[in-house]
């Protein structure tokens, strides 16, 4: 017994120091799978999402003209787009508020509260939460293109898992060949790019070509933008390319985006989960 | 008790510097490769006298609170706990032959900027090099992290002595 209290006495330090570190080892790990994010030590969290709302509105005084220059090009091109610009060319159209489409994706104003670009593991915080109806799995787009989506939320503010974080994956669409692939981000792209992958080698690519979302997955609408080819290498025996993309959002630069509501999500949850079981 | 409140305020001060002020600086191109992280100087000047057990223990706490705002549990922590398990070995080598007086805090000023660049500099590395192997496990080569840290160290050895020019008084 009186060993037991001198080993204590003597090693009691490297003692602490082995269980705490364990401790977060386990924390670092499991943290590796993002669903399994821990509920309350992250930046949605309501203290933290506070002291970085108070931040964010005094240096959002700092952008305020190249973020209402961003918006204005972003409002020209959704007035361009408007029914009102266009001339009927043929016999056949159709109305949008035609009671055969249902609004399926409905977006809401937030704004980015805090945002890195440089570490390992990036993440953006955005001003609203689960009040908002904002919760896991709903994507987010910028003024140019598309974000990430959310993977914790909390009262009135909501974590992102952005394009650029290794465990960001979303299938897209080469926007010419309509060719599917594998969107990905590794630390060695910096966060102006991201790996695309799985796309077989006799489809001709192009640099410039766009790459942009299938909607398949729910989380943002179709055709949403991602960015553009940069560089494209063949792996030899594999018949893919390895194809590096330009992301069209800038992430040193982010202050205002979207989240995107799609109301037929837990219905296609729903579906996936239920595919699953029958295999 | 005095003392206490005063590094309660000074943890809690470094770490709102860390995430308001330093986390937004831009250096340009070379922001992959600089990304100083000072909280360590909270863990550094604590006085000579306090235990290990007490530095480990505040080093979790603290630790835990800068990976809430960064959204990488347990990284921070991991550096941290390894500085502050580190800083009484180091602490000898910069410390007279008699030892210090367990009140003394190991400041730039009571150190002189020699010895405390020797003391403080071994501790970045050894936080840096934790954090950044760590925090790219599997991608990202040996070569980079090494580079990372070196840079990123020297920046946070550079703010950490600014930061004590700026808030401590003379004894």
């Amino acid at each position: 017994m009186q060993n037991i209290f001198r080993f204590f006495q003597k090693y009691g330090t490297v003692f602490i120091f082995v269980i705490l570190q364990l401790v977060c080892m386990v924390f670092i790990f499991s943290k590796n799978n993002p669903y399994q994010h821990s509920k309350f030590a992250n930046s949605s969290n309501h203290f933290i999402g506070e002291i970085y709302n108070t931040s964010n509105n005094i240096r959002a005084y700092f952008h305020l003209s190249e973020e209402n220059e961003l918006l204005r090009i972003q409002n020209q091109i959704l007035l361009d787009n408007s029914k009102r610009n266009r001339l009927i060319i043929g016999d056949y159209f159709s109305l949008k508020s035609d009671t055969l489409y249902m609004q399926q994706y409905y977006h809401q104003a937030v704004s980015i509260i805090q945002s890195s670009k440089d570490k390992g593991y990036n993440y953006l915080t955005i001003n609203r939460g689960s009040t908002n109806g904002i919760k896991k799995n709903v994507g987010v787009i910028g003024t140019k293109g598309i974000l990430g989506y959310v993977i914790a939320s909390s009262d009135h503010y909501s974590t992102i898992l952005p394009v650029i974080h290794p465990k960001f994956i979303l299938s897209v669409r080469h926007k010419k060949t309509k060719s599917l692939g594998l969107l990905t981000w590794e630390t060695a792209n910096n966060w102006e790019t991201a790996t695309l992958n799985d796309i077989s080698d006799f489809i001709p690519l192009e640099i410039g070509d766009t790459i942009e979302t299938t909607g398949g997955d729910g989380f943002f609408p179709e055709g949403e933008l991602v960015g553009k080819i940069k560089k494209v290498e063949d792996i030899p025996g594999k018949g893919t390319q390895l194809i590096t993309v330009k992301l069209i959002e800038n992430y040193g630069n982010v202050h205002s985006a979207f989240a995107i509501k799609n109301i037929t999500q837990s219905e296609l949850e729903n579906l996936k989960d239920s595919t699953q079981i029958n295999e | 008790m005095n003392s206490i409140i005063k590094h309660i305020i000074h943890l809690i001060g470094l770490i709102l510097i860390q995430i308001l002020v330093i986390d937004q600086i831009s250096f340009g191109s070379l922001n992959t490769y600089i990304s100083p992280i000072i909280i360590g100087t909270g863990i550094i000047i604590l006085p000579a006298g306090w235990s290990s057990n007490r530095l480990l223990l505040i080093a979790f706490f603290v630790g835990i609170l800068l990976d809430s705002f960064h959204n990488t549990l347990g990284i921070n922590t991991s550096a941290l706990l390894l500085l502050a398990f580190l800083r009484p070995l180091i602490l000898k080598i910069v410390s007279p032959r008699e030892g210090f007086e367990s009140f003394v805090e190991p400041t730039v000023l009571n150190l002189k900027i020699g010895k405390y660049s020797i003391y403080a500099s071994i501790l970045f590395l050894c936080y840096h090099l934790t954090y950044f192997f760590l925090e790219s496990l599997n991608s990202s080569t040996v070569l980079i992290i090494l580079l990372k840290t070196v840079l990123s160290t020297i920046v946070a050895l550079f703010l950490s002595l600014l930061y004590q020019y700026l808030t401590i008084k003379k004894q």
